[in-house]
Order: C-alpha cells, then structure tokens, then sequence
C-alpha cells in the first residue's frame, strides 16, 4: 500500500476535526449534492481513514471525492476546530498525484510543470488566445454548436477575458491618473504582483490596479522576471513545482525595497500569503518565505489600510459583490473590499445572497468538472438576478470569467467586473 | 447483491444508491463520532414519494432503516448500528410556503435551520429554536431530536413550534400529524412524534411556526471569578421572575478555546466565568430587567457587566457561543459532550461537583452549558487513541449522569438517547415506565425496522 | 352488573378508600350527560388510585376520572360509567421550588389555590380555562383546557413537565421529569395531555411556571362592524405588540360582559412590567384613534374581572351548544361569520368569542326548545360547517351539547388517516376499554 507522505505530516490537522458537521452547508458541493463524502467534514473522514490505514491510497471513492473539492475552503471560514482543510487537501492531493493520474490529469500536469513555470513559454501559448479573442468569428464559434463541449467552453471563458466584453467601462489607454498633490509626498514604494494568466489575459485589470495605486501616491514596481505564485500547482497536488516557483519569486521580490506586495488576484494572494507554510520545511527559505508572505496584500485590503481616497467622478450605478473564495475565506479579507466598494461615488450597494459561496470558478475546476461548476454558476445567477443589479463587483481572474461567461449565457444585463477597475473609473 | 439494492436503485436510479464500503465510511457516524456503525446503504431521496417507495421496499424486505439530516445529533442517534439503509434527506431542501398572514412556514425536512430564519427575517419574522448547530442542521432532525438551543429558555422547544407533520411510518403508510396550522382533534400524535428519535417513521413535510422579531434585544456578558457566584447569579435571576430569552454559561476553558478559534468574541480569557444572557421583548420591559439583572449579577459577585454595543457585537458574542463546542475541539482530538438536565436551584451545589468528578478522573473538562434551564453539558476532551482514557471518560459520564438524577434531574435535555445514553435509561425510568414506552414504538413500528437500536434498552430478549 | 355484584364491589371500594369516601349510587349533580354511574369515589392518594383501577380492571369496571366535573360532557356519550373517580381529596402541592419556577401538584390540586400559593413569589400558571374559578390542574392537563391567554402562553400542554399517570391496569408509570428542557426517552406527557381520561389516570402533574406579571391592563375597540376591528386584530399582531390574549366578541358576548358596551369588540390584555404596559395601552389607542373605534381601557382589577367573567360566559348565557372551531388565524372572521350564518336562525342569544391569533373560535348559545326540528337543524349545521371548513384544515369541535345532539353527531370530528394509530395507542394502553370507553375521538 501506498504510503501517505504529504498527509502524514498533516496528521495532527485531521485529528482537530470532530466531526461536528458544521462546515456542511457552508460547502458548495454537499449543497448540491447533499452528499457527505463531498462535503469537508466526509472527505476529512476519507483522509482520516487513509491516515489511519483503514483506506487505501488506490480507493476509486477516495479518488473521486478529493477530486470533485472545488478547494474554496470556505470550510475554514465556519470550522470552530480551526482545521486547515485548505493544507490538508493540498497534501493529499499530492500523494494522490504520485499515485495515479487520468489522461487530462497528465496534460494538466505537463502545462502546470512545464508552461506555466516559465513566462515566456506562457506568452508564446497565450499569444494566439489573445488574438484568437478579438475575431469576431470566435464568438460565432462559442454560440454554434461544432465545437466539441470541453473546447468550446474553453473558448466561452477566453471571449469571457476580452476588454471588448465591458466596453463602456474601458479605462482609455491614455488615460494615467495622476498623483494628487497630498499624496505626491508620500512616497510609498509597492511591489505589484501581476499574476501569469492576470498579465496575459487581464491588462486591463493590472492597468487599472496600477493607476489606482499611483492615484494614491505609491511608486509601484512590476519585476519583469516574477513567475506564476504556483497556486494551481498546489491545489493540483504539485506541491515541488509550486516550491520552486516559489522560492524564485521569494528571490525576485527580495530586490524591491518595497513597503508591500500588492496582489489584484486572490487566488495568487491566498498563495503568496501562504509562502511561509510552503517552504517552512526548507531551511534556507523558510526565513525568507514567511517575510515575504507578511508583505503580501489584497490590492483593497491595501488601499483601506493606507486610507483610500475615490476620485471625485460618480459612476452612478447599482453594485453588488460576489466574495471570491480565495479572498473571503482563504485569506480573510471580508471587509476591505465592501468598504472599498461602498466609498466609490455614486454607488448604490445591494447585498448578494451567498455571496461567501463559491461560483463554481474554482481555478480550472470549471474546464474539469462543468457539469457541477454550472450548477454552482446557476445558483450564483439566480441570486445575482434578484439583486437587480448593474454591474457584479469580484476580485478574481477566473471568477471574473466564470461569471461573464455565465451572464452571457444567461442574457442577463449584468456587467462583470472587477472592484479596482471601477474605482479606476472615478479619477477624472 | 440484494434483490433490495437494485429495486432502491430503479425508485432513485443507480448513482443515488450507495453501497460502496469506501463511501459508506463518512456515514459510520454522526456528530458524535465515538459511535461508528456503517450502515449498509445510503440513498438520496428527493421527494415525498421516493421516500415512501424506499421504505416501502425495505419493510417488505425486513431491512432497517433511518432517516438522516446533516448528521450533527450529539447522540449517535443517526447511525446505522444494526446495518440497514440511511435515508439521507439533505437534498428535500426546499421551503415550499410562507405564509406571513398566519405566520407559518411549510418547509421539507432537509431545509437547514438558519436557512428558515434567513428566508424571513427581512419580513421581521425568525424560526424560533435555535440550536448550537443551526448553520447546519436540518429541521428534519430538529423534529426527531426535539432540538433546543439557547433561545427555548423563553421560547420552547422545537416541540412547542412544528404545527403539523407529514410522516411515512415504517410501513410505508402516509399519516398527517397536527393540522398544519389548525387544532387537529385525538391524541397529540404529533407531540409524540416530534422528539422520537426518528424511531417512529420518516418526515417529509413540516409545518412550523414563524415568530415576530422582537422590538428590542439587549444582551449582557457578565463575568465572575468563581464558577459557584456564576451558578448563584444563574438561580438568583430566575427566582427574581426575569425570564431572558437566553441565559447561558461559559467557563474558562471554553472561553480560552473560543479566543482561539475564528470565533473570537473578545471574551475576558481570566474570568472563572461568563454569563451571556440576552433580554428581548419590548423596549420598555428590555431595559427595566437589563437593569435588574445587572443588579443580581453584582450582588453575586460579577466583576463587569457589559451590555453589547450593536448588532455587530451582538451577533460576534453569540457566534462564540455557538462554536464553542466546536472550538473545544482544539484541546484535544477528541471531544465528548454530554448533556444532562437538573433543577435549577442546584446548579451552584452540582456544578462544582462535576468538576470534581472530572478532576478525580484526570480529565480535562470545558462547560458550556444552557445554564437558565439547568441544562448542563460538561464537555470532556481526550484522546480516543488512549483506550485507558476512554474508559475513564466513560465512567466520569457515569457518574455525572447519576448525580445529576440523583437531584432530581434527567439524562438528557436536547442532544436526545440516540445510542449514546441508553444504558442511563433505567437511572431515570422503572421497567413499567420503559415498557409504556415501548408499547408506544410498538405501535407505530411493530416490527421494528425504523432507527432499530435507539431510544430505549433491549433487556431480556426484548424491547422496552 | 348484578345487585350482588355491586356489593360486593362497593364492599371493595369501601376497603380501598374508607366508606366516607364511596357514594352509591351517584346523586344527580354526578350524571354524566344522560348516564348515572354506579359508584362515585374519592380516593386520597395515587396508591388508592392504583387499587381502584386494579379492581376495575379485574373486573372490567369502566373507570371515569374527573377532577371538578366542569369538563364531563365534553366528548361522547359514555358507552358505560360504572365508578366515576373523583380527584376532589388529592389537593395538595407536592412540591414548590420558586427558584425552579417549576411546581409538582396532585391532580386534584385546584387552579386557584396553587396560583394563589404562587402568587407571593410573583409566579404563576397563565391558565384560564372556562370556569377556572372551579378548575383542576389535573382536569386542565386532561382535557388540554385552555382559554384566551393560549395567545401569549401557549396550550396547557406547552407547560407540563412531567406526569404520574395510573394505567388501566392499575400499574404506575411516571412521563418527563421535574426540569423544563427533557428529551429522556418519549414524551408521553403528550399522550396523556389531552386524552380526556381514555389512557390512563393522571394522579401528579410537573408544570413549568412563569413570572407573574407587574401589571395588566385591557384595552378594548368597539365598533358595529367586524371590518375594522379586525383590521385593528391584524394590525396588532403584526406589530411589536405582546398581547396575552386577543379576543373578538360579538353583541351578545359583550352585553353580559360590559352591560354598557353591547356591541362588536375586540379585546386585548397586556400582562407585562408596568413601563411596558403603559406602552402597549398607549399603542394600541392610537391605533384605535387612526380606525377611528371607540376605545376603553380597563385597568387591573376592572381588566382581571372581565376576562374572569368571560370565562363563564357560557353559564352567564346559559349556553345549550358550543362549538369550538380551529381554523388559520387569517380566516378567523370569515369562520365565525359562517357559524353565524349557520346557526344564527336556530340558536338563542349566539355568542361569539374568538381568538384571531390563534384561529381558536368558540360560538355558543341556546336551544330554544329540543324538538327533532330544531335538533336535526342543530345537527346539520355542524355538519356543513365540518364540510365547509375540512377544505381549509379546519375543525369542528362540540365541546357542550344536549345528549340527543351528541347521539347524532360524534362531537370530534372526522380523525383521518392517524386514526387507526390512535386506535393501536388505545388499544396498547387500555385493551379492556375501561377508561372512558367511548368518549373520545371516533369513540375509542
């Protein structure tokens, strides 16, 4: 049998569950499925029982149910028992991945360790995506029906990344905010995060996020050599790879003299903050990593802490705002973005139902479970729908992508957004 | 396989019939996990009907069966401990009415607690009983175990707000218990239901009523240096003819592991203890007993009194209490709750003694407890991994339930006998006793296929 | 049963309870309806209980419990009633701990004594069944017997705690427990709670109590119509008001009760800290000002006094028939405007009392002469109205009615599909049906 490596190390983690069953509802899948083996406190069980030796690595049940985990850990947010469900999942899906693979397990396997490690290999693969979104006939092959499924949802949360997708919100290129005059003497100094897929996908989002920042008098500093945070990695059970990625932006953020580290993505964000726990077994990085971790912040947790300041132009709209996961219950930031969505000028705030509970986005567990991630994203609009709402605040790339995608499917006259991109829009 | 399996199987299809052993594992126990049974199947019905096909099937087939919720009873009262099938009802989720007018709600038993009170709190209405768990518990297991919570102090039990029922008994039948929102006439079948551990028949619709939010909740953390001033504050409140909505007991052991948790509710870690007591009603009444419970807790040696500021802190004070069990689950891999009802007026001479007992064992032991009803739940950690501990634990169990019979209190006041406290029964009941209720199962189960092993001890080759 | 044999059952009773205490045969002011049992006893303690039953039963002697009598022709009519069992010695209160807020009484324990022994601690038991002045705590917990205060404080069954209760066989069994939260084992204070005496025999009772109130006051709207008063019904309780009870009462009801008040009203009573009172009283005038209704204000004696003399509406009326309705609350004008209309022609002095909260409806009034005309209209009226109100969950109850109405009409009501449960409990807990044999639902 299989030995558990990763999740041996977890042991003590799997012993604070005491099966009280709380963290059920506030699970995405058991509310779909109602079934315990996809809820924390099941697949905790499941983990327990291999920790124990009553299940053996090769379980089909195991398996299956550690895969269907969406990783929102907003199990974390309601577990009284503080069990890092997040650390546990991660260390067993490692032991898993050495274990066996499917197929598309060892494609996304190969992309994980062999593309996304390296920027320029990511440009290269991105490059046509970039192209392929602004033809028109790309839509025309999204609506149609030749595509096989999986490809042409693919091709749905591509068109989902397009600039064109909220037009009349895009920042003109020209357009640079400029310091205003009380923060021009601040001089912060802020390393800005600028995410792999976020920097090939999301220009608009990282020109914005920079404005805004310059708005508030920081000089930021974008490292051309930073990599992806290796967030996909972990949760896909790659724990080497995303060490690696991680001691090489450890290394290259090192050089920034910088106050903090602004991250606009909260998947990227909950990663980054967690450098310390990843590479706490590495004693050459495990000083450095936690350092690095304290500098991190989420681009609005930041912009509350140095005291944000809107421009003065109303935008005049109904907003409301979906947590990301990552953001929520991974790193806890809850307020920072209501408070900052609520300063923006002309704002009428109306609160989303479930907004803690995830879209079904989930990182790439939308290309590799649509099924479930659409009856998640089903459940999101159905809420989204009753706010009324102009436009859905969110600080995440994938689900930024998830829900335009599901907006438009849905005919729904919702715009996607997000929350840093309006603010941008309030600096005359 | 069993002819059964594959006739569920045609009723819920394949996929919604479990029987793997891998994946009967996370059912073997419920939220007291020191009880594991794995039953033989679990099936996902979604409807009233699905449910009396299912047990249809199995009566024919003589096999066990129960009903199963989230699976947070503090019993073992949701395990399959002679095998059979776990119906498992979480996906009868739906509020299927709200009727404001006659202030009513008809909900299927896998709607979750909070979730009721969620849907209609903007009309200024909640669902009154409020167990620890409520973020996750089903209103289904809410009526099999009678479930309480901090608010049936002034509210009642679950008892005293399900109007009506509609339950498959074990023979497949369909009953209407209640009128759903009228008187109905004959035995109070329903009372008799609600709270029968799910060992009479299966719930698939339930009426329950709505009440009115209160004009005005204040609510107060008073906190003591001594667990005995604490427990004579406690008396001295209901003897002065206040009645809270809440009045509850933290010790510091909870507080400390609250502290840690994510439900940090700024508790003062250094007290003995606190009292979180909440006053609701009109604003005219709130303030005049806020008054005079301020008054008794001072005069029984509280060092502060502090009344919540908002909403905020409020609903934070509240969270620490509710995931305080939870919480405890940090001091140790395991956690033994028990639950156990005395006389009021003896909590400052039997509080001090449960310590005691616990100490004499070598246990470590946090209360968080009901303490405006005497409902006492000493909470034992320990490691089910050391076999002398676990003995240990069992026998301190032992002794806490008799002292507390022996006061003239009972066994259970909420988490209900499940598996868990069987054994106890005859502390509290004669034999004539357990055999009037054994005649009462009788007739609702003759053959004793529903939630078989529950409730009630099997003596001499049979059931009382 | 035989000359001889009633000797030597008599010979028995006397053994049991001493001969002061067996009366045979029973005076008139004992018949039940139109039936005159052969014994009447007073046994002192439950072990006497306990005796008496096993002789019953041994000798399969129909057994009738009664505490005050008020309540014995509320149900069918007996098929047999051999001992009528009299709680009327066993009084005292067992046990009072106020800071427990709880009370163990005997079943014979009087409503009005146990309140008034509470009273000095500021507690009480919110009951007010009809003629609670002669009320026992036993018969409340039988018939679950509840009055207006049902609106605040619940049925009777919402505050027993525990019982003692004689089976049929004369064995004892205790249910609950002395402490107000308890899910040991099965409740079985709900199957006896409202069993009219067809299960078993309570002989103690375990209640929870509550604090007494600082003050009381009523407040009443008077109008000719039902539209507004109910409005003003619906209007209170959807607001943050707390009334103990919310009563409508028609002309009839009124001119017994406030002699210068003979018109339509709703009544509403407060029990609260004074501050709180005030507060309501002052509510709800206002509300009466914006309806533009008449508006009177009791306070505490003047308030106790009419609701004490509601609670003999019925003997003040010299009521013949009552029917008791249960519909939802929203539909309570409509369900006794529809008694009205249904009986209006055939009954005498119509009184209505009716609780919009809780959808609880009492009409009564009198016969004006039993002939069959009149009896069958009787009767045909209750069955429309059972017609009528099944389609919307609602019941029809005849809590008091001549025994020529009573044998053709059973006073309960269709039961439904748990009937055959109800049957299997009777059955399980009286297999001789010696207990009341024959007065309770479907005549079990």
């Amino acid at each position: 049998m299989a030995v558990a490596r990763a999740l041996a190390h977890e042991a003590e983690k799997l012993l604070a569950c005491i099966h009280c069953g709380l963290c059920l509802s506030a699970c995405p899948t058991y509310l779909q499925l109602g079934d315990e083996n996809d809820s924390p406190r099941g697949r905790l069980y499941l983990m327990r029982a291999v920790a124990e030796g009553r299940l053996p690595m090769t379980s089909e049940a195991l398996a299956r149910h550690i895969d269907l985990c969406l990783g929102c850990r907003a199990c974390e947010t309601v577990c009284p028992s503080g069990v890092r469900y997040g650390r546990v999942l991660e260390a067993m899906r490692a032991d898993l991945a050495r274990e066996r693979l499917t197929l598309g397990q060892r494609g996304a396997r190969f992309l994980l360790n062999h593309v996304f490690t390296s920027p320029m290999r990511l440009r290269w693969i991105f490059a046509p995506t970039r192209w392929l979104r602004r033809r028109p006939f790309a839509r025309r092959l999204a609506e149609g029906g030749l595509l096989p499924a999986r490809l042409k949802l693919a091709l749905e949360l591509l068109l989902a990344t397009s600039p064109e997708a909220d037009s009349i919100f895009t920042l003109p290129r020209e357009r640079r905010p400029s310091p205003s005059a009380s923060a021009r003497g601040e001089g912060r100094r802020v390393a800005f995060f600028a995410g792999c897929v976020a920097r090939e996908l999301f220009e608009q989002t990282n020109r914005a996020t920079k404005e805004v920042l310059m708005a508030h008098g920081c000089e930021v500093e974008d490292p051309p050599d930073q990599v992806c945070c290796g967030a996909l990695h972990a949760h896909a059970g790659e724990l080497e790879t995303a060490r690696a990625l991680a001691r090489r932006n450890v290394r290259v953020f090192e050089r920034c003299a910088a106050e903090a580290l602004v991250v606009n993505v909260a998947g990227c964000g909950a990663m980054l903050k967690e450098y310390g726990e990843l590479l706490a077994g590495d004693p050459e990085y495990a000083e450095r990593a936690r350092a690095f971790a304290a500098r991190v912040r989420d681009i609005s947790e930041y912009l509350i802490e140095i005291g944000l300041r809107p421009g003065s132009r109303p935008v005049g709209l109904t907003v409301t705002y979906d947590a990301p996961c990552h953001l929520h219950h991974a790193q806890r930031v809850t307020t920072a973005p209501l408070e900052l969505i609520r300063r923006i000028p002309g704002i009428t705030f109306v609160p989303l139902v479930e907004s803690e509970i995830c879209c079904g986005s989930a990182g790439i567990y939308n290309l590799r479970h649509p099924e479930l991630a659409d009856r998640l994203l089903h459940r999101k609009l159905e809420h989204l729908r009753r706010t009324g709402a102009d436009v859905v605040l969110t600080g995440n790339a994938g689900c930024l992508m998830h829900l335009r995608r599901g907006v438009r499917r849905a005919g729904l006259s919702i715009r996607v957004m997000h929350p840093i991109e309006l603010l941008a829009l309030t600096y005359e | 396989m069993a002819s059964w399996i594959a006739e569920l199987q045609e009723i819920v299809g394949r996929e919604d019939v479990l029987t793997d052993p891998e994946r009967l594992l996370a059912y073997e126990c419920d939220g007291l996990s020191i009880h594991k049974h794995p039953p033989a199947a679990v099936v996902f019905p979604e409807s009233a009907e699905e449910v009396v096909g299912i047990v249809k099937v199995l009566w024919r087939h003589r096999v066990p069966f129960l009903a199963r919720g989230a699976g947070t009873g503090l019993s073992g009262g949701a395990v399959a401990v002679e095998g059979g099938v776990i119906l498992e009802l979480a996906r009868m989720n739906h509020i299927l009415e709200i009727d404001y007018a006659n202030r009513l709600a008809v909900v299927e038993p896998g709607v979750i607690n909070l979730m009721l009170t969620r849907a209609v709190a903007d009309a200024g209405y909640f669902y009154a009983p409020d167990p620890s768990s409520q973020m996750a518990c089903t209103l289904g297991g809410n009526v099999a175990e009678n479930a309480g919570g901090p608010h049936c102090l002034k509210y009642g039990m679950t008892v005293h707000h399900v109007l009506g029922l509609d339950v498959v008994l074990p023979n497949g039948e369909v009953v209407t218990l209640g009128g759903h929102g009228t008187d109905a006439v004959g035995y109070d079948l329903l009372g008799l239901f609600v709270g029968s551990e799910g060992t009479f028949g299966i719930v698939t619709k339930i009426t329950v009523r709505l009440t009115r939010q209160p004009q005005a909740v204040k609510t107060l953390l008073a906190d003591f240096l001594s667990v005995e001033d604490t427990s004579r504050a406690v008396s001295a409140i209901i003897a002065a003819g206040i009645l809270p909505s809440a009045l509850e007991m933290m010790d510091r052991a909870t507080i400390e592991a609250v502290e840690a948790s994510v439900y940090a509710a700024g508790l003062p870690t250094d007290a003995a203890a606190v009292l979180l007591i909440e006053l609701d009603g009109l604003a005219a009444s709130v303030e005049h007993e806020a008054e005079r419970i301020v008054e008794l807790c001072r005069t029984n040696g509280a060092r502060q009194v502090i009344v919540a500021r908002d909403e905020a802190e409020r609903a934070r004070l509240w969270a620490g209490r509710k995931g305080a069990f939870g919480a405890l689950g940090r001091i140790s891999p395991d956690l033994m709750v028990q639950d156990a009802v005395i006389p009021r007026s003896t909590l400052p001479e039997v509080l001090p003694e449960v310590y005691r007992i616990a100490a004499r064992y070598g246990l470590r032991m946090a209360n968080v407890f009901h303490a405006g009803d005497g409902n006492l739940h000493p909470n034992i950690c320990f490691d089910g991994r050391d076999s002398d501990e676990v003995r240990r634990v069992k026998e301190a169990c032992r002794e806490i339930m008799e002292l507390c019979v022996r006061v003239g209190g009972t066994l259970t006041g909420e988490h209900g006998i499940g598996l868990d406290k069987i054994a106890y029964m005859p502390l509290v009941f004669t034999d004539d006793d357990l055999e009037a209720m054994a005649r009462v199962r009788a007739v609702f189960d003759p053959e004793g296929l529903c939630n078989p092993g529950k409730v009630l001890p099997v003596r001499r080759c049979r059931a009382f | 049963m035989t000359l001889q044999g009633a000797d030597r059952i008599e010979q028995e009773l006397v053994s049991i309870v001493g001969e002061a205490n067996v009366l045979r045969p029973a005076p008139e002011a004992y018949a039940i309806d139109d039936r005159h049992p052969s014994f009447v006893v007073f046994p002192g303690t439950s072990e006497e209980v306990a005796a008496i039953l096993r002789l019953a039963h041994a000798q399969e002697l129909a057994v009738v419990p009664m505490g005050s009598g008020r309540r014995l022709s509320f149900g069918n009519l007996l098929e047999r009633a051999d001992i009528l069992l009299s709680t009327r010695r066993m009084t005292r209160i067992l046990e009072y701990e106020p800071a427990d807020l709880t009370a163990s009484v005997e079943a014979g324990c009087a409503l009005e004594a146990f309140n008034r022994a509470a009273l000095p601690h500021r507690q009480w038991l919110p009951f007010d069944p009809p003629d609670a002045n002669r009320a026992t705590l036993g018969g409340i917990a039988a018939a679950d017997d509840f009055g207006p205060l049902r609106h605040g404080y619940g049925r009777p069954r919402d505050s027993v705690i525990g019982l003692e209760v004689v089976q049929a066989d004369g064995t004892r069994i205790r249910a609950g427990g002395r402490v107000v939260k308890n899910v040991t084992g099965y409740d079985l204070n709900k199957l006896f709670v409202g069993s009219f005496g067809t299960l078993g025999v309570l002989v103690r009772v375990h209640f929870k109590l509550r604090p007494y109130p600082e003050a009381e006051a009523t407040s009443l709207f008077l109008d000719s119509e039902w539209e507004r008063l109910e409005s003003g019904a619906r209007q209170i309780l959807q607001s943050e008001l707390l009334p103990a009870a919310l009563v409508l009462a028609n002309e009839e009801a009124m001119s017994a009760l406030l002699p210068d008040y003979p018109r339509k009203a709703l009544l509403a009573r407060f029990l609260e800290m004074a501050p709180a009172v005030v507060y309501q009283v002052e509510r709800v005038k206002a509300l009466a000002r914006s309806l533009s209704l008449e508006f009177v204000e009791l306070r505490d004696e003047a308030s106790r006094s009419i609701w004490e003399k509601l609670g003999r509406l019925h003997r003040l009326l010299s009521t013949d028939l009552r029917l008791r309705l249960s519909v939802l609350p929203a539909r309570t004008v409509e369900a006794f405007c529809a008694g009205e209309r249904a009986l209006g022609e055939t009954l005498a002095r119509l009184h209505i009392l009716a609780q919009p909260g809780t959808g609880i409806v009492h009409i009564g009034g009198k016969l004006p002469i039993e002939d069959e005309p009149t009896l069958s209209l009787v009767v045909q009226a209750i069955r429309h109205l059972r017609t009528m109100w099944a389609a919307h969950r609602g019941r029809v109850i005849v809590e008091h009615a001549p025994p020529e109405i009573k044998r053709r009409v059973d006073v309960w009501g269709e039961v439904g599909a748990s009937l055959p449960l109800m049957r299997a409990l009777k059955h399980a807990f009286d297999p001789k049906r010696i207990l009341s044999p024959g007065r309770f639902v479907a005549g079990l």
